[in-house]
């Protein structure tokens, strides 16, 4: 037991002396470099072993401005022994060149009076900082301009690249800005600054990529932007600045438990910046440039179409112009339309633009220049040709976009070009319209009150009733159409009812119309052959008449050959038979009324033979 | 025993429903008298919507004038319009449009273009009474002018020739009711304090901008667009929700007016 008792006092003592032993306080000061550039950032580090009163005080140092960069603190058990470790943090930006001492920190650490050593850093003229990751190694594009430079060195770094050096007013240069890194960036600031005289649009978003540099992979991070320069002149860029938080290894003394749980690295900031640029901004020239000249400055293609080419005049048809390319369009001056406006008016809308922005091709654009035509007068009109002048780079000269508008087919009646305005007698004396429909005011004044004036309502007895067409409207129209027509048809079977028996002799006449002409034939044989000649021929004359008579109703002595001719044509008897009654008419007539000397009964014969064929042919056919 | 149940209920509801809506029209009267004119416009839009089918123009009148009452431009106009369609030569209400027309901001007036063939007839200056009454005369006139020169023989050719001529006149009519039945266009006016007017069916472009009771005449539709066409022969399309119109098929009101009735 007492052996027990001697041991357990050992332990006890060696435990208090190491206790002891952790209870003296360390402090020590650390640079992460001792020489750098201007540009260059230091990074002071303070770490406290131990307990400590107060807060650490950065010591001044002229020329050297020095900025607290956050603190962090460990603590550790390690077979029993408590220990805690911060570390304070400074970041050191020189204001000159030159060589700086860092005097010693002072502090009470545990009780103690301690101070770490003094330190001293050297710091040389900007961009000549010491250390520089890969660029050298880089291939850069011979058509571009680039430019990079670590400002922190250890795996990160930038380079700015600009798609051409060299370029005219209003033409769009692309700028790609690349961060390498090879080491965790928990964040970065940019600071990118470009002379007034460019118009900066920044692409949104950020590509993400690896690339081999000097045989390490590293991490890309673009940002791109397309600058549009406004004004002529060599301007000098400077260099694009992004400070960056990368996570560093920890330093401390000791690996603990805590440092593998919570992990040994920590947040430095690092400021990384390109080098100067030069870019060479040319003006437009003066030569070649138009009064009408658009602003487009860059490589474009121009259509337009008009819909519908066929309208009635006073309605609307729709003018597109479409400008597309590479270039800005925000600066383009509206086209000046080629339409003579005694054809048609014009309304133009809002265009609608888009650009894309691209790093390495400057800006694609395109605009919609959006037109209503309102023909006033009908006809067949030709719109023209639209030119629109720009400027293009590549050929360094001005070029013309030229658009057919086309034809326009416009039917209907010319419009008014203005509305018609009221007349002023018309409304009343203490009225007058006061704007017209375009929206101008004019000068007649509103007047408040005017309902006195106007023609009172309609009693209830008048409400009552349609305007429109009722059913008992539609019913009576329809008794009344059926009542005339009616009337109509019974006026026809009344006509019809009252001479049944005329209808019925005319009938009869006719269908024995040609029985009646073959007795009279032969009657007038038998006075051929009492040797009365002229009777025969009198008589077979009146077989024509008698005949056509009954046949369509007349009295046959009224008939002439005119009337028989007509009769027949109307029953569409053929041309012979007429042209052989009209000789037989003609040959009865002369031999009737001019008989030449001496009988000739053959003749006779032969004429009565002829009349009767003549009528079997009319009767066949009628 | 149902089904003559049912036919009485038919015969009372066709028998009753003129008395109820002609009490509407005397409760708006009497509002209307006494001034309240919100109440007046609210009794006569129940009843036009509800007799869509046998307008009067004489209760558009007076819609028009409880309208006019309440500072409704828009639908004062709108219901003259209307009136006048129904009765083109009525005077009160032309005088009352022409009234109103001049408290306009627009510079317009109610004679809307007219295709030449349409003007011909008669469709544009008569009711539709009038010209199918007076086609119904025509025709009696044929048939009584027809009927004389088939019975008579004396005077028959000039009997023909008047009843020719009537029967011209019967087809003309026709014709003209035609046209005025399937033809007239719907009219109305701006009840918003300004409507732009585009060229397409779309928030295109705007052609021109419309002030409250400006009129115009309805020739195409597009959903909630309706193309318009005004008496100087503009056209361009406007949306429902600012303007007014009493159409034969439809009647478009603005949101306010609406939903009173």
């Amino acid at each position: 037991m007492a052996k027990i008792g001697s041991s357990g006092l050992v332990a006890a003592m060696l435990w208090l002396l190491s206790s002891a032993t952790a209870l003296a306080g360390v402090l020590t000061g650390e640079l992460d470099r001792t020489e750098g550039g201007l540009d260059d950032q230091f990074v002071y580090t303070l770490t406290i072993e131990g307990s400590f009163d107060g807060e650490p005080e950065f010591p001044q140092v002229q020329g050297l401005e020095a900025r607290a960069a956050g603190q962090s603190q460990n603590i550790s058990i390690v077979n029993g022994k408590y220990s805690k470790e911060v570390q304070v943090q400074y970041v050191l930006t020189p204001g000159k060149e030159g060589t700086f001492a860092i005097p010693p920190v002072k502090l009470k650490v545990d009780g103690k009076d301690m101070q770490t050593l003094p330190l001293e850093m050297k710091v040389s003229a900007a961009g000549a900082g010491s250390n520089r990751a890969g660029s050298a190694s880089r291939n850069v594009p011979s058509s571009a301009s680039a430019d990079s430079e670590a400002g922190a060195g250890d795996g990160i770094f930038l380079e700015r690249t600009f798609s051409k050096t060299q370029a005219y007013v209003g033409e769009a240069i692309g700028v790609k800005i690349k961060v390498f890194n090879r080491v965790k960036v928990a964040g970065a600031q940019p600071d990118f600054k470009y002379p007034s005289a460019f118009q900066v649009k920044n692409i949104e978003g950020q590509k993400s990529y690896t690339e081999m540099v000097g045989g390490n992979e590293y991490n890309v991070t673009e940002l791109d932007a397309v600058v549009i320069p406004n004004r002529e002149g060599d301007y000098k860029i400077d260099p694009a600045i992004l400070t960056a938080r990368v996570a560093v290894q920890r330093r401390t003394r000791s690996r603990s438990f805590f440092d593998d749980m919570l992990g040994s690295t920590e947040l430095q900031e690092k400021r990384l910046h390109s080098s100067v640029a030069t870019l060479k901004i040319l003006p437009l020239p003066l030569e070649g440039r138009r009064k009408d000249f658009s602003g487009l400055v860059g490589n474009f293609s121009m259509a337009a179409d008009v819909t519908p080419r066929a309208a009635n005049a006073g309605d609307t048809l729709n003018l597109t112009i479409n400008i597309e390319g590479q270039g800005a369009v925000s600066t383009m001056s509206e086209p000046t339309l080629p339409i003579d406006p005694s054809l048609a008016k014009v309304y133009k809308d809002k265009p609608d633009s888009h650009e894309d922005l691209d790093p390495n091709k400057g800006i694609t654009s395109q605009k919609a220049f959006k037109y209503a035509l309102v023909p006033n007068k009908p006809g067949s009109f030709n719109l023209g040709h639209l030119k629109v002048q720009i400027f293009n780079p590549e050929h360094a000269a001005y070029e013309d976009l030229d658009a057919d508008l086309g034809k326009i087919e416009v039917s209907g009646s010319a419009i008014a070009v203005a509305p018609a305005p009221v007349a002023q007698s018309q409304i009343g004396d203490n009225l007058a319209p006061k704007a017209s429909a375009s929206g101008a005011k004019n000068e007649h004044k509103a007047v408040e009150v005017l309902s006195t004036d106007l023609v009172e309502p309609h009693s209830p007895k008048l409400l009552s009733g349609s305007d429109r067409l009722t059913q008992s409207d539609w019913m009576v129209g329809g008794l009344v159409t059926l009542l005339s027509l009616g009337s109509i048809g019974v006026a026809s079977w009344f006509s019809r009812m009252r001479s049944p028996a005329d209808e019925a002799l005319r009938t009869q006449r006719a269908n024995k119309a040609f029985k009646v002409s073959k007795k009279q034939l032969e009657m007038a044989h038998q006075c051929l052959q009492k040797q009365d000649l002229a009777a025969a021929l009198r008589i077979a004359q009146g077989c024509f008449k008698d005949y056509t008579g009954a046949k369509f109703g007349v009295q046959g002595a009224a008939v002439t050959l005119r009337d028989i001719e007509g009769y027949l044509r109307s029953k569409e008897v053929d041309r012979d038979t007429l042209v052989e009654l009209r000789e037989v008419w003609s040959a009865l007539d002369q031999m009737i009324y001019a008989p030449p000397l001496g009988q000739n009964p053959s003749r006779g014969e032969e004429l009565l033979a002829k009349t009767r064929k003549i009528l079997e042919q009319m009767e066949r056919q009628c | 025993m149902l089904r003559l149940r049912a036919v009485f209920s038919l015969i009372m509801a066709f028998a009753l429903s003129p008395v109820a809506t002609a009490g509407t029209l005397e409760k708006a009267q009497a509002a209307y008298e006494s001034g309240g004119y919100a109440e007046s416009s609210k009794l006569y839009l129940e009843y036009v919507e509800a007799e869509a089918s046998s307008p009067n123009g004489s209760v558009f009148h007076n819609l028009g004038l409880a309208f006019d009452r309440e500072k409704e431009l828009g639908p004062a106009v709108a219901a003259y319009l209307r009136a006048l369609q129904l009765r083109p030569r009525q005077d009160d209400f032309q005088y009352n449009l022409r009234f109103l027309l001049g408290k306009a901001e627009d510079k317009l007036d109610s004679n809307f273009p007219v295709p030449t063939s349409e003007r011909l007839f008669p469709s544009h200056i008569a009711s539709e009474h009038e010209i199918f009454y007076a086609g119904l005369v025509f025709l009696v006139l044929t048939a009584l002018f027809m009927s004389y020169g088939i019975l008579q023989t004396r005077l028959k050719k000039s009997a023909l020739s008047v009843s020719g001529i009537a029967a011209l006149l019967t087809i003309y009519c026709s014709i003209g009711l035609y046209l005025k039945v399937n033809h007239t266009h719907d009219v109305g006016a701006i009840s918003a304090p300004k409507v732009e007017a585009y060229s397409g069916p779309t928030q295109s472009v705007v052609i021109f901008e419309l002030h409250e009771g400006a009129p115009f005449q309805i020739v195409d539709s597009s959903g909630d667009w309706v193309k318009i066409e005004l008496s100087d022969q503009k056209r361009g399309w406007v949306r429902k929700e600012g303007i007014v119109s009493f159409g034969r098929d439809q009647i478009i009101l603005p949101p306010h007016v609406s939903s009173k009735s």
